[in-house]
């Protein structure tokens, strides 16, 4: 509260007080990254400079740039246009969250990936919905935190690659900075409405090739008979319950179906003399491919802008608001041998029918679950609300000194309810659920369950800057120091319920979602508040003489309250560019063919404290009353690390940035180091001895990434009628891990008698997250796998691409516009833990259905399902990402002023040998907070959309 | 123009400063409601409550970590492969085979939850009075015994030490002595066993018994650690103790063998049982359905998870006639279709899985008949290979729904072993008492068993009457180890494991986190 009246005690005074504002910030920079456009302006984090002012490795991209298509999240935008950022989407779900790796560089603790910052506003780490723990069916994830952006609100999007560019954002910035800018912060000159919409249309990419009930029948035989089951009788066997029930079921045709989305947008902006007013709305309707999933989202946004005393005081205020409503199906990342709906939809026995006789669902009774009962007894969705509100005033005490105050705060809040139907049958044994260490007896069958949880967030920013700009001559002088405080609490709890009111038993009885029905209702878990702030002063100068060079140097300090008491971080950066091309003795030389040719070399510390439990430093108990207790009961919830301190990340880029002098192509090509210290792991106590187990801890050692990243961009073609445009864009990095002192494990394989394994480990001399698993040698005569080394566990590649890339080329032909993107990744491997707990011939044995690959291969039924190198495959792809042919038709003095229609492709063809349904996957298996990367275990299919959108300018 | 950017800038700097003053006096502290307060100050931790402390047992009570390192490096109990199931990264196999490293995962998992125990217990313990510290007492004896039994070194950190100060490190040999004295400064405090609920708490009987414990393996803790699997010297004064410390538990609240002996086990036990000292109560956070599932078919009721096998020399080692190796109980068999005890050859069950179903025989997942064979393989087992074990009869009212009301009682410590260890203690030099010899003791027992007496009693006899009155209760390993057997190849572990396996390695992780920790021979 006193951080409120502080700020609008402020924000009064300042709009008090005369001013002017900066000339560049009204220049529209929505083609900012257009590569070969002349000079445009760069946000830099803080400030927008000239691009060829810039001395740092930064990717931009505008409005124009941006993917088409169905868009959950920010990062499906850039995805593959970017240089040098490598995106990976945990799986194809609506809103999935995505790890995003800018030059090969990531913390071990999972969770942790660039900070995103929202038209100044730095957005909160952590997770935002609740995450879903449903007893035995694993853990539902959480989607993006970035889901609550439209994305037709987004006009430009910049990434900061390198520590160097970075440090101006100190303890948050080592994972990178994305910047998002949303549109009205730019708003151009003349006002207008705008509305568009579209719809679009979603079907499964890939499909498992599951056997139909007769090659499935003939399978079991063979397997059976490989096994020793008597052969007078095996006809017998598979004509009857429990192989043969008769019927004949596609599960996966049951589960992942074709689905429409729909989303409408509109927009009203208008500019009078000194104000400027954006409006704009917009809902969302997206369906997923898997039954019961969708993404509805309607959002709103509003700013504002007033130049006020002779255009020295500019205030705006910006606001977004968003409401969500996620529905997810059973889909986790760590089921058990019974699976979770995708799991169950790949075994589940396709003569089985859907319903019994009487209506009921179908039921094995042997502990398996009936995909389609698992969607009719489950139900799973939340509600979110976020509200994002910033406002800025900037004044002008003299033609080159503007102070600028911000305020922003962000609200979110939301409740996830599941249920589960007490119709659900014994044998799926869903256990018992313990609340607070006593287990009430109560299972999910017969009673059924309830959990609603409830996630409230807020933050709150004030930054305070202060900036100098001053020309001599062709030289110019920036300087900016700023002072910032954040301020982020967050409250959650939850409750849980069984026992319904009024029993349902008969099939068609309805399955009651409202946790009011039941009887009883007790507190979930132990519900927990916490809250942490940052405070930071930044200061940069940029100086660029003569048009040739530019040196530019930052320093942030950050002090922390995740950490421990009187850390104090200290974030220098230094970079410089020379512009060769403007030196007087290349005006015949190399100024006679380039337009732009510069040399940059940086260098720059930044830290990470991203994912960090905000009490990792403290010791944290929680006192409450139990459930059925009057007593209070203090548990220890965890021990801090007094010691505890961001991690480190040093970089240095030497960058080439060219440009022919008729403008036809151009590029940027950089060199890239970056050395990651005081490693933060989850890592147990002194010999173990603590109530807490893990606590957060800084290690010894360091992971070094290295490699080259850049850009081509070419006009191939430019008459009256026909342009055609190509951009290609590519990294290659390899990384290194040295001087740990111990290793660590991560990457837990799950499944069917697979409990403990782990496939990944971050181990010194091999790169990050390699693959550490028994090397597979093939099956013997007898059709068992033999391995090297006794079966112990060896490195076996890696688990990040060393070569990632896009390559785009748009060809405009009077009004149409054809655009498409091809993406790729080479030289990493996939984990197919999916194949690993399914796909073997010993699922045959049991009655399991398998894919067709399964049937031709010489595997002995009763092999073992050891995780193993068997089970590692090249994840090396080429993707058609995206296609896109627009119309679009201007018009002079109509009541509309611009129509255009477009249809666009995302996911259309993808060249790769692995086996799994997608390469691009990332199924979260991290084990004790350490990150896992490239895992595939029956995640979310990845659709393939086609998009029908129209859009109109009035 | 000079004048006039002066006091603009003046007023600019004060508001600037102003602020920046208003914003730094903003509590930058974590004004976490949650935070215990003292931490900050000398950096120890506040202590759970007793009721917090004795939950810690319940990380005992099921088939992984403690329980499965206690049985499955045994003569009772292995884990074999069957196809796709049971692999788990080979952590069932290795302890069969005795080819654990220090990575194992159950080796690490079982060291922190003990850790995190003695942790707890030692903040108790230390900071509590009377009654309440010498129960916490108790507590931490019977972790650390665990400990020093599985792993051979114990960590111990006063309870006013920083978090973050390194445990110092008894060996093996110190750690029995300050175990032993440890129980004994605390038995003064503790209540006198009377049954009923008191064999749910540190009564003065249990700590006599774990003394007993303590006493009788005392030989086998003092071993060269270069030479840990023995030969050892039993010390008579050392079995003199074992038997003082029987004597005066077994005079309090009633103890006597039972004459059913699956009334120890049964979902009554807590009431019907004569014999049960130190048990863990069903309702305060433990269930036994796993006791069932990990060897139960999934065919079975409730539906099982096709695991463990009893070996078949174990289950030979039974007579016929012996109730310990299968009987009926009543209600239970009829519903059930099946016996305590060892389940073999073909089995019956509700054809519908459910109870009340007509019973019929069984079939596996392939639908061949379900006949529980008694061979099996580690590395290759189909669906229904292996003798399984029925040791906790489930309550069939509960069964329909998962059998997670079964009220069952886990029980540590029984009487049949208390005397038991008189039996051996008097066997290994003690003097008897009260006229009881070892083949007394063992015929006290035979004959509530439906054996007949034992003519003779010496201690290959007593090792294997152990097996038969104690399997699956958690002490197999420690047994094997004191007898000199344990490193003896048995079924599908055909060689002699090296003598360095009769103690666990200290984990990986563990030893790269305390220095004080040195890895244990032979590992």
């Amino acid at each position: 509260m006193l951080l409120y009246q502080c700020c609008f005690s402020l924000f009064v005074l300042l709009v008090n007080i005369t001013f002017s504002f900066g000339q560049q910030i009204a220049t529209d920079t929505a083609r900012a990254s257009s590569f070969l456009s002349n000079d445009s302006l760069v946000n830099i984090g803080y400030q927008k400079i000239s691009s060829r002012g810039n001395s740092n490795s930064i990717a931009a991209l505008g409005y124009s740039d941006f993917n088409p298509g169905i868009v959950s999240t920010p990062d499906q935008l850039f995805h593959g246009k970017a240089t040098g950022v490598w995106v990976s989407s945990a799986s194809g779900e609506l809103g999935a969250n995505s790890t995003v790796m800018i030059r090969g560089s990531l913390s071990i603790l999972s969770g942790s990936g660039p900070v995103v910052i929202l038209d100044g506003f730095p957005l909160d780490d952590q997770e935002v919905q609740p995450v879903t723990a449903s007893s035995s069916l694993g853990s539902i994830p959480s989607k993006s935190n970035l889901i609550f952006l439209n994305p037709s609100d987004i006009s430009s999007i910049t990434i900061l690659k390198d520590a160097a560019a970075t440090s101006i954002y100190g303890i948050r910035g080592g994972n990178g900075v994305i910047l998002i800018d949303t549109k009205g912060t730019e708003l151009s000159t003349k006002g207008s409405v705008r509305f568009s919409s579209y719809v679009g249309y979603s079907e499964s990419a890939g499909r498992f090739d599951l056997l139909d009930p007769n090659t499935f029948l003939a399978g079991v035989k063979k397997a059976n008979l490989a096994a020793g089951a008597d052969p007078n009788v095996i006809d017998q066997v598979i004509s009857q319950p429990p192989i043969n029930f008769g019927a004949n079921t596609n599960w996966q045709e049951k589960v992942v179906k074709p689905t429409f989305s729909n989303g409408y947008n509109l927009s009203w902006s208008k500019k009078i003399n000194q104000t400027a007013v954006r409006i704009s709305g917009g809902y969302e309707d997206q369906n997923g491919i898997v039954k019961n999933t969708g993404l509805g989202r309607l959002t709103g946004t509003i700013f504002f802008s007033q130049l006020l005393f002779q255009e020295k005081l500019s205030l705006k205020v910006n606001t977004s608001l968003a409401h969500l409503n996620n529905s997810y199906a059973p889909i986790s990342n760590n089921a058990g041998f019974q699976g979770s709906l995708i799991n169950s939809m790949v075994y589940y026995n396709p003569t089985a029918p859907v319903y019994t006789g009487s209506g009921a669902f179908f039921d094995k009774n042997d502990g398996s679950r009936n995909p389609m009962a698992m969607l009719g007894y489950f139900s799973d969705s939340d509600n979110s609300f976020r509200s994002i509100s910033m406002v800025n005033a900037v004044y002008s005490l003299r033609s080159d000194l503007t102070l600028s105050a911000s305020y922003g705060a962000s609200r979110f809040s939301s409740i996830r309810k599941s249920f589960a139907d007490p119709r659900i049958p014994a044998a799926w044994s869903l256990g018992t659920s313990t609340v607070f260490g006593v287990n009430y007896n109560n299972p999910v069958t017969g009673m059924g369950r309830s959990v609603y949880q409830h996630v409230n967030k807020s933050s709150d920013l004030i930054d305070l800057s202060l900036s100098f700009v001053k020309r001599y001559k062709n030289s110019q002088l920036n300087i900016l120091a700023g002072y910032s405080l954040q301020d982020f609490s967050m409250e959650s709890y939850g409750d849980i319920a069984w026992g319904l009111k009024n029993p349902v038993v008969a099939p068609n009885d309805a399955f009651v979602k409202d946790i009011s029905q039941f009887i009883t209702v007790a507190p979930a878990y132990v519900p927990m508040e916490s809250q942490y702030s940052v405070r930071s002063a930044y200061l940069r100068a940029i100086f660029d003489v003569a048009q040739r060079y530019v040196f530019s140097s930052s320093v942030r300090v950050d002090q922390s309250s995740k950490l421990a008491d009187g850390m104090v971080g200290f974030f220098p950066s230094l970079s410089a560019k020379w512009r060769i091309v403007s030196e007087p003795f290349s005006t015949t030389t190399i100024a006679k063919h380039f337009s732009e040719f510069s040399l940059r070399a940086s260098w720059g510390i930044s830290g990470n404290q991203e994912s960090l439990d905000p009490r990792a430093a403290a010791d944290l108990s929680y006192t409450f009353v139990p459930f059925r207790s009057s007593n209070p009961q203090t548990v220890l919830i965890h021990q801090g690390n007094p010691n505890l301190k961001w991690e480190t990340i040093a970089s240095y880029t030497l960058g080439l940035d060219w440009k022919l002098k008729n403008h036809w192509v151009g590029g940027s090509l950089d060199y890239f180091r970056s050395t990651r210290t005081d490693l933060l792991a989850f890592v147990p106590y002194g010999g173990g001895f603590s109530g807490g187990g893990y606590f957060y801890s800084n290690l010894p050692g360091q992971i070094a990434v290295e490699g080259l990243d850049g850009c081509v961009e070419a006009m191939i073609l430019k008459r009256k009628n026909i342009a055609w445009n190509a951009s290609a864009n590519a990294i290659v990095q390899k990384n290194l891990v040295s001087n740990m002192d111990r290793p660590i494990s991560t990457g837990t394989v799950d499944g069917g008698g697979l409990t403990a394994a782990y496939a990944q480990s971050i181990t010194n001399g091999q790169p990050a997250f390699a693959w550490n698993v028994a090397t597979f040698r093939g099956f013997d005569s007898n059709g068992f796998s033999t391995y090297d080394a006794g079966g112990n566990s060896q490195f076996n590649g890696n688990s990040i691409p060393a070569f990632t890339g896009g390559i785009f080329n748009q060809i405009q032909f009077r009004e149409f516009c054809f655009g498409f993107l091809f993406t790729f990744s080479r030289s990493f491997y996939i984990y197919n833990n999916t194949a690993n707990a399914n796909l073997l011939a010993a699922s045959l044995l049991m009655g399991r259905n398998v894919t067709g690959n399964v049937l031709k291969s010489d595997e002995n039924p009763s092999n073992p399902a050891v995780s193993s190198s068997r089970f590692l495959e090249s994840g090396d792809n080429l993707r058609l990402a995206n296609v896109q042919l627009r119309y679009t038709r201007r018009f002079v003095s109509m009541s509309i002023k611009s129509f255009s229609i477009e249809f666009s492709g995302q996911n259309l063809l993808l060249f790769t040998g692995y086996s799994g349904l997608d390469p691009e996957v990332n199924v979260d298996k991290s084990l004790n907070n350490a990150r896992s990367l490239g895992f595939d275990y029956v995640g979310y299919p990845r659709p393939r959309s086609f998009v029908l959108s129209c859009n109109f300018g009035f | 123009m000079k004048k006039n950017f002066n006091g603009l800038f003046r007023r600019a700097t004060l508001l600037l400063t102003a602020f920046l003053v208003f914003s730094c006096s903003l509590d930058l502290e974590v004004k976490d409601p949650n935070t215990i307060p003292p931490p900050a100050v000398d950096g120890s931790p506040t202590p759970g409550t007793l009721d917090q402390v004795y939950r810690r047992l319940n990380d005992l009570v099921g088939q992984a970590n403690w329980f499965a390192m206690c049985t499955h490096p045994t003569d009772e109990l292995m884990g074999p492969t069957r196809g796709t199931d049971w692999d788990d990264f080979g952590t069932w196999r290795k302890l069969h085979l005795h080819t654990w490293d220090g990575a194992h995962n159950q080796v690490n998992d079982t060291w922190n939850n003990l850790q995190n125990s003695l942790f707890q217990t030692t903040l108790l313990a230390e900071t509590a009075s009377g009654q309440t510290a010498a129960e916490a007492k108790f507590l931490r004896a019977f972790f650390s015994y665990i400990v020093v039994d599985l792993y051979g070194q114990l960590q111990y950190r006063p309870a006013t030490a920083k978090i973050l100060e390194l445990p110092k490190v008894y060996t093996r040999a110190q750690a029995i002595d300050y175990i032993i004295a440890e129980l004994e400064a605390a038995l003064p405090n503790l209540p006198t066993f009377t049954g009923g609920s008191t064999e749910y708490l540190a009564t003065k009987a249990a700590a006599q018994f774990l003394l007993a414990k303590c006493y009788l393996n005392r030989a086998v803790f003092k071993a060269d650690p270069n030479k840990p699997a023995g030969p050892y010297t039993f010390d008579a004064a050392d079995m003199n103790k074992v038997i003082s410390n029987v004597d005066a538990a077994a005079a309090q609240g009633g103890l006597a063998i039972d004459d059913n002996y699956w009334d120890n086990f049964v979902w009554t036990n807590g009431t019907v049982s004569s014999e049960n000292i130190f048990s863990r109560k069903n309702s305060d956070g433990i269930n036994v359905v796993w006791y069932t599932c990990m060897g139960g078919h999934y065919n079975m009721t409730p539906s099982g998870w096709n695991g463990f096998t009893t070996l078949s020399d174990f289950y030979n080692s039974f007579e016929a006639s012996d109730v310990r190796r299968s009987a009926p109980i009543p209600d239970f068999s009829t519903q059930l279709g099946r016996n305590a005890g060892f389940l073999i050859g073909q089995q019956r069950g509700p054809s519908n899985g459910k109870v009340g179903g007509p019973i019929a025989d069984l079939k596996d997942r392939a639908g061949n008949p379900l006949v529980f064979t008694s061979d099996a393989s580690l590395f290759f087992s189909s669906e229904s290979k292996g003798i399984r074990t029925n040791k906790y009869p489930l309550d069939p009212s509960t069964i329909n729904d998962g059998g997670w009301g079964s009220a069952n009682d886990f029980v540590f410590f029984r009487f049949a072993d208390l005397k038991l260890m008189k039996a051996e203690a008097i066997l290994r030099g003690g003097a008897a008492t009260g006229g009881e010899t070892p083949v007394s003791i063992v015929n006290s027992i035979r004959s509530k068993r439906g054996v007949a007496n034992a003519g003779t009693v010496d201690l290959t006899y007593l090792l294997a009457e152990r097996g038969r009155e104690l399997y699956l209760e958690g002490w197999r390993r420690n047994d094997m180890i004191r007898f000199g057997v344990f490193n003896n190849p048995v079924i599908e572990r055909a060689s002699t494991s090296d003598g360095s396996r009769v103690v666990f390695p200290i984990p990986n992780i563990a030893l790269s986190s305390n220095p004080n920790l040195k890895q244990n021979f032979g590992y």
